[in-house]
């Protein structure tokens, strides 16, 4: 057997030979090179030349101004002064202009011959924007009556006749100062680009005519200047030079890379698989003796290459071109982007870009022709982007939560990194370490899997019919779930939790809003899926979701359990909010809760947050998942795995590392059991202590001081307690172990491992199936 | 122990395939049996052919072969090593010829040598030399430059040839390699394949063309439906099923087996 192993072993050279006949296979290719090389060379100058073009031809149309009533103003600062001096703004009465307001035809197209021929503006330095505008004069008494002028003005703006209407009433400039009317008034439209910077414009000019007008009234008062301007504030902005454009830039560039790093990986993928399969040179390949792993992985490293290639090539490209057409522009000033915060972005876009790469080759193995591999690209990106988008929303930010997601997690500390946040990106880099290498081996254990799988390189695998694959999981329904049916639950779960938290989030109104918020999450993210999922994939729900019933002896043992394990738990919580202090903020954050709380009913409480949340998620991580997971013959695993699943469910920091651990043993008296029914009871009892131990404080029991102690405002069991407890949950755990209930369960997964086998042997083995001989 | 067994079974057999099975199960057509308790040997120096009709399983046989498939049940050996357990000695021991030339296009003839010389293991002077001696053989020193898309149909089936051959394998597997091909360049191909048989090799080679059979092959398996229906010499097949020409004696077979069948399923239906 010695010669087999040494035949079958991993040969790096062979790994090596396939990376640089497969990159000097695709710099060949004049497609690749184009997407790769030329497009990123040529695209950003192009589209900055274009930008400039655009914005140099419609830089700034004309904004049409009409004014109403400027020669209300007496003895006032100048609002409006004609370009031509010999031309008063009392001049502007037309014969025409003024038969044509009174028609009541549908199109007002109202202009008076004077405000043709004579120009008008603001008075000097009342406008700062050079934008060019012409100004229309009109007097009140044109209009006749208030209502006239309303009804014409807005009509004026609706058909775009002029971009703004300012209407000053009669009495505004009175020397008395006292006005009975409301003030001057702009008429715009908010919908109207145009408009809204018209009106924006002209209400400038308005602030600043008011400024005059007031000084000159001051001035009439004897009252200097200095009275206005008490002070000036002068901003001294710390921030180091460019940082704005570098935040900027550290925003904007790891969504253009990851798009770009998609896309770079996708082509060669297409044409490194299913190309090679319609070509057929992948056939040659596979009956070298290269193993299997050898070319995925050389494959891989192609794909990796030329993904980081295209994102390299086209941040180089983009920053130099952005900076020089911005500035051209005048948009800002030249971006500088320090070389560390590139050299960071690529250096996590590396893992990232694997997995990618990793997904675009699994993705064209699956496909038939490249034809049908360029279908998937979109799909791919529309189910990527969302995490890349995320890290630049405003209000997320670096936490527990956010660094367990793929991607996003892993720009958010590149982002916290660029804003000197050391600290928060260094607590966060082992989670987010941890996922990103997770989902890259998961990804490339995918792709190898793939490779191994016969029916998708020589068949090119099914079209995806989601009607056809519904039938046959029902059709291949067993007593438990499959491993991949029960990830599937909990990827939906932590999901759906992700999205029902936000849904169900804010201060709770009352008992109900309470009740809505704990339920949301718990039933129709936790329950309703697992209920579903059950129905779907397993062959009775009661088996599927582990609800065997166990012996009454096991049932006691657990409800004594509940109690006996609580000090320990209410232990590891202490301890946890010690090592990781939960902040004032969020506990400021919490308190309306908290508040909420105290002031429910306490068999609402104990329903809400003991008996509720116990069910859903036992059903869901003891029960459908962990029977999934136990078919791979590895408890411990199905433990560790369920127990780490059910921590990162619960979202908070500190209270997801007490619930892993709780996870563990939970899971473990599971596997001993054979049911999800004793991990409901100790869940339950678990929680309910839990919330009751304010309640209990209170009152007074005989023989209270015996288990409790209570330090100011602190309140806790007693150490002797707590070691007669844990002693005790030791004994009731031996007794656990001893058991052996679980051989149905073994027999009825024998009975799956049969069915499976005579689903996929058929013909040879459907004899061996028990009941069927 | 397969060594042993080799050794009992004969030292030049090159090829056992004992009561090989291969069934595809698919999401849309359900369950297909594409090679249904097959079962022959080929020894070394022997061009061993293999006649059917398209769909008749040959070449889900020949990739299983290859190790590309894995038996759903049977044992396959190449030069004694199972297909299953040992892949990539069987691979080693295989020149793999397939009707699509499957030449890289953006590859050189050199190149392509060179690289599966390389995963071979193959390298310096005797990858070198062998690659000569092929270049030489084949007649492909004229375009060893030209890039794969460049080729005519006649010299990318050299070149895959000479791939197949670079790390001089003693079986060869030839799925439909003529097919596509002209007159002269078939002839060409059916000439190196009686040489590589007199240079001791233990050739396979699949076709649905009735005249290739008769001109080159020691010994022929009549394949239909995934079954074998009988495998022989020719002068042994003509003389127990009463036929000379080989394309009378398919036709007899394939018809004779179809109504077997047909009568069968009659009878189970009646039963």
């Amino acid at each position: 057997m010695s010669d087999q192993d040494a035949s079958e072993r991993f040969r790096w050279s062979a790994v090596r030979l396939i990376y640089a006949r497969e990159m000097r296979d695709q710099l060949r290719d004049r497609r690749t090179l184009f997407t790769i090389l030329i497009l990123p060379l040529l695209l950003y100058p192009l589209i900055g030349s274009v930008l400039m073009q655009v914005t140099q031809f419609s830089n700034q149309p004309v904004m049409k101004i009409a004014v109403i009533g400027n020669e209300n103003l007496v003895d006032v600062p100048i609002l409006v002064e004609a370009i031509e001096p010999e031309l008063g703004p009392d001049d502007t009465e037309s014969g025409d202009a003024k038969e044509d307001l009174y028609d009541q035809s549908k199109t007002v197209v109202v202009q008076s011959h004077e405000a043709v021929s004579t120009e008008y503006r603001f008075a000097d330095g009342l406008v700062t924007s050079h934008q060019q505008m012409r100004m229309t004069l009109f007097r009140t008494s044109e209009f006749g009556d208030q209502a006239r002028i309303d009804q014409v003005t807005a009509r004026w703006i609706a058909d775009g006749v002029y971009d703004v209407v300012l209407k000053i009433p009669e009495r505004l400039g009175d020397a008395s100062g006292v006005s009975d009317q409301s003030g001057v008034s702009l008429v715009y439209n908010a919908v109207s680009g145009t408009s809204n910077s018209a009106a924006a414009t002209v209400n400038t000019a308005l602030q600043a005519w008011k400024n005059r007008w007031v000084q000159q009234s001051l001035k009439g008062l004897g009252i200097g200047e200095a009275v206005l301007q008490p002070f000036e504030v002068s901003l001294a902005d710390i921030a180091k030079p460019h940082a704005r454009q570098t935040l900027f830039w550290s925003k904007l560039l790891p969504m253009v890379m990851l798009i770009w790093a998609m896309t770079g990986a996708f082509y060669p993928a297409i044409d490194m698989v299913a190309g090679e399969k319609e070509r057929g040179t992948l056939e040659t390949l596979l009956c070298s003796p290269a193993l299997r792993g050898e070319i995925v992985l050389g494959k891989l490293a192609t794909v990796t290459t030329f993904s980081m290639l295209t994102a390299v090539l086209n941040t180089i490209s983009m920053l130099s071109t952005g900076a020089m057409v911005f500035s051209q522009i005048g948009i800002g000033e030249p971006a500088v982007m320090p070389l560390w915060i590139v050299v960071l972005l690529l250096a996590a876009m590396f893992p990232l870009s694997i997995i990618f790469s990793g997904i675009a080759l699994g993705l064209s193995a699956m496909a038939r022709s490249s034809k049908e591999g360029q279908y998937y690209l979109m799909p791919m990106m529309m189910a990527i982007i969302p995490f890349v988008v995320l890290p630049s929303m405003p209000g997320i930010s670096l936490n527990i939560g956010t660094s367990l997601i793929p991607v996003t997690g892993m720009f958010l500390f590149v982002r916290s990194l660029i804003e000197s946040n050391y600290a928060t990106a260094l607590v966060h880099l082992p989670m987010i370490a941890g996922v990103t290498i997770a989902c890259a081996a998961l990804v490339v254990r995918w792709t190898m899997r793939l490779f191994e799988n016969e029916s998708v390189l020589f068949h090119g695998g099914q079209p995806f019919n989601p009607g056809r694959m519904l039938d046959s999981i029902r059709e291949n329904r067993q007593t438990y779930a499959k491993p991949n049916q029960a990830y599937a639950l909990a990827v939906v779960i932590l999901v759906g939790l992700f999205f029902g938290r936000l849904m169900f989030s804010g201060v709770p109104d009352g008992v109900s809003g309470f009740a809505k918020m704990v339920l949301g999450p718990q039933v129709g993210m936790i329950l309703l899926p697992s209920l579903i999922i059950a129905a779907v994939c397993t062959r009775r729900m009661r088996i599927g979701l582990r609800l065997r019933m166990p012996t009454w002896n096991v049932l006691l043992f657990s409800v004594v359990l509940g109690f006996a394990i609580h000090p320990a738990y209410m232990l590891l919580t202490r301890w946890v909010m010690v090592a990781y202090p939960v902040s004032e903020s969020a506990m400021a954050a919490m308190r309306p809760l908290t508040d909420q709380m105290a002031a429910t009913p306490w068999i609402y409480l104990v329903l809400l947050m003991a008996v509720v949340p116990a069910v859903c998620e036992e059903l869901a991580f003891r029960g459908f998942m962990f029977g999934g997971l136990l078919r791979d013959r590895q408890p411990f695993r199905a433990i560790l795995v369920t127990a780490v699943l059910f921590g990162v469910s619960h979202g908070v920091l500190q209270q997801s590392i007490s619930a892993t651990v709780m996870g563990f043993l939970l899971g473990w008296i599971a596997w001993r059991t054979g049911s999800v029914l004793p991990t409901i009871l100790i869940h339950t009892i678990n929680n309910t202590l839990s919330v009751s131990l304010p309640s209990i404080a209170e009152m007074d029991l005989p023989g209270k001081s015996f288990i409790f102690e209570t330090t100011g405002d602190q309140f806790a069991y007693q150490p002797m307690w707590c070691l007669m407890c844990i002693t005790f949950s030791m004994a009731i755990m031996v007794i656990f172990g001893s058991l052996n209930p679980n051989a149905d369960e073994q027999s009825s997964l024998q009975e799956d491992d049969a069915q499976s086998l005579a689903n996929s042997q058929n013909t040879i083995t459907y004899k061996l199936a028990p009941g069927t001989h | 122990m397969f060594h042993v067994s080799s050794i009992v079974a004969g030292a030049n057999r090159m090829i056992d395939v004992i009561a090989l099975t291969k069934v595809y199960q698919d999401g849309s057509m359900g369950r297909f049996v594409a090679v249904d308790r097959v079962h022959f040997h080929v020894a070394a120096g022997e061009i061993f052919g293999l006649l059917g009709a398209n769909g008749a399983g040959k070449t889900t046989l020949l990739r299983i072969l290859a190790t590309m498939l894995r038996p759903t049940s049977g044992t396959v050996r190449v030069g004694g090593y199972d297909v299953e357990d040992s892949s990539s000695e069987v691979r080693r021991r295989i020149g793999f010829v397939s009707n699509n030339t499957a030449i890289y296009d953006r590859m050189t003839a050199e190149e392509m040598l060179a690289f599966f010389g390389k995963l071979n293991g193959l390298d310096g002077d005797r990858l070198r030399d062998r690659t000569e001696s092929l270049m030489e053989t084949l007649r492909m020193n004229e375009f060893r430059k030209c890039p794969g898309a460049k080729l005519s149909t006649g010299m990318k089936q050299k070149v895959s040839i000479a791939r197949a051959l670079i790390h001089d394998p003693p079986v060869l597997i030839f799925d439909e390699a003529t097919l596509g091909l002209d007159v002269m360049v078939a002839r060409n191909l059916l000439q190196v394949i009686r040489q590589l048989r007199d240079a001791g090799k233990c050739l396979i080679f699949s076709t649905h063309i009735m005249s290739e059979v008769e001109k080159l092959c020691d010994r022929v398996a009549i394949m239909h439906r995934g079954r074998i229906l009988d495998c022989g010499t020719l002068s042994d097949l003509g003389s127990r099923h009463g036929h000379r020409d080989v394309e009378e004696l398919f036709f007899s077979l394939v018809t004779n087996h179809d109504r077997s069948v047909l009568s069968d399923s009659v009878l189970q239906g009646a039963g």
